[in-house]
């Protein structure tokens, strides 16, 4: 273990893991772990960290002394689980000596800069693929799968377009809105039987599904309060759904668009 | 027989979506095709939805932990897109259309069934979690931090 490392360059290496994972997707217990990891394998007497789902609080002693820093987590994050994995992996190796301090770095900033692990093309086909097999999970007939896939490539598109400049409430608001109303559209039209299951295969992609796992997880590791922010920020995700689909419902059930 | 294939489908477009490491895509799959079997099984069996949803999130859970260990990438990466499969979406959508036919009373029973079926997967995952992380734990406890 070499401890020749300046106080800063372990809470920089600190944060910086710590950042890229919770912007990425990792729970709070996970990210907690890995700073700990690091900055211990750095050489650092003590580390205490305190991570929220908007920030990352460490503070670290070490033979210099003792130095305490925050980070505030911005808006308008994308999952990549892969990247979480790869940190995850790296901060073992270097517990493990396997690699330098230099090179942890250096592969932080590798990590940060790299490209999603599926281009987005991919993604938006996973999605609508995703919306179209819920609809014949949920006894749709064949004939509503092209309907229930192209409503949920709608709404994954629009959720990621409006999620970069509008709060995350409001642009899966939006998205639910209009996968819904397209759902509608198209029984109306005759192209899609089933409105309810094609409905359910436009909104499926805006689940708020990471965010119930992880605070579910981080409630069961007693992180409450990453853990109670987590469930607020599902909920108001569930409502937004909620409040969406109720008024394209009433329009249909109104019997405005038929 | 075609209920598991949809499932194993649905769960690897999850997957994608959050950008799951691509070692982990298949046992992903296979996770999410056996939490539907089990829900679908256990209303067959006459179970109550709850108690099917449940034990899908436990098997979720459980089958999550162990292949993490095997395969050496985060519990998250398998749990997430699995789990998704155990969501009672068609309960909260006839919920919403009864609320809007102003049918309170079977909005209610079915926002309750709602709210029971997602506490149902959060309890399976808290159980299956806490077994699963019971070593861990004692060693991070009595690990402890020299202060000074």
């Amino acid at each position: 273990m070499d401890t020749n490392f300046h106080l800063p360059t372990i809470v920089k290496i600190c944060l910086k893991a710590g950042a890229l994972m919770l912007k990425n997707g990792a729970e709070t217990a996970r990210v907690e772990e890995t700073i700990e990891r690091i900055g211990r394998s750095c050489g650092a007497h003590s580390v205490y960290s305190f991570v929220t789902p908007t920030g990352i609080f460490i503070s670290v002693t070490a033979d210099e002394g003792h130095l305490t820093r925050m980070y505030r987590i911005g808006e308008g994050l994308q999952t990549d689980l892969t990247k979480v994995a790869r940190i995850n992996s790296v901060s073992r190796q270097f517990e493990s000596g396997k690699i330098t301090v230099q090179q942890v770095w250096e592969q932080l900033l590798a990590i940060e800069k790299a490209e999603p692990e599926y281009p987005n093309w991919l993604r938006q086909i996973a999605a609508a693929l995703s919306g179209g097999v819920f609809t014949l999970l949920f006894q749709g007939g064949m004939g509503d799968f092209l309907p229930g896939a192209f409503c949920a490539a709608l709404s994954n598109y629009l959720m990621e377009v409006f999620d970069r400049r509008m709060p995350r409430f409001l642009a899966v608001f939006f998205a639910a809105l209009a996968g819904t109303s397209l759902a509608m559209l198209t029984v109306s039209a005759g192209i899609g039987k089933n409105f309810y299951q094609i409905s359910l295969g436009a909104l499926i992609p805006l689940v708020p599904g990471l965010a119930i796992t992880n605070a579910v997880r981080d409630l069961m590791a007693n992180d409450l309060l990453s853990g109670v922010a987590r469930s607020a920020e599902a909920m108001l995700t569930a409502f937004a759904i909620a409040v969406a689909v109720a008024l394209v419902f009433a329009l249909k059930i109104g019997g405005l668009l038929q | 027989m075609i209920q598991p294939v949809l499932g194993f489908i649905a769960t690897i477009a999850f997957a994608i979506i959050y950008n799951v490491p691509k070692q982990a895509l298949i046992p992903a799959g296979i996770i999410g095709a056996g939490a539907l079997m089990i829900r679908h099984w256990a209303e067959q069996f006459g179970l109550n939805p709850v108690a099917g949803v449940f034990m899908g999130a436990f098997f979720v859970s459980v089958s999550s932990e162990v292949l993490a260990r095997i395969q050496k990438l985060p519990g998250t990466v398998f749990i997430v897109s699995g789990i998704l499969m155990l969501v009672p979406g068609m309960s909260a959508l006839n919920t919403m259309r009864a609320f809007v036919q102003a049918d309170y009373a079977t909005g209610i029973a079915n926002a309750t069934q709602t709210l029971l079926m997602a506490g149902g997967v959060a309890a399976g995952l808290v159980l299956a979690g806490a077994l699963v992380r019971m070593d861990r734990r004692k060693q991070r406890v009595a690990q402890g931090q020299t202060d000074d």
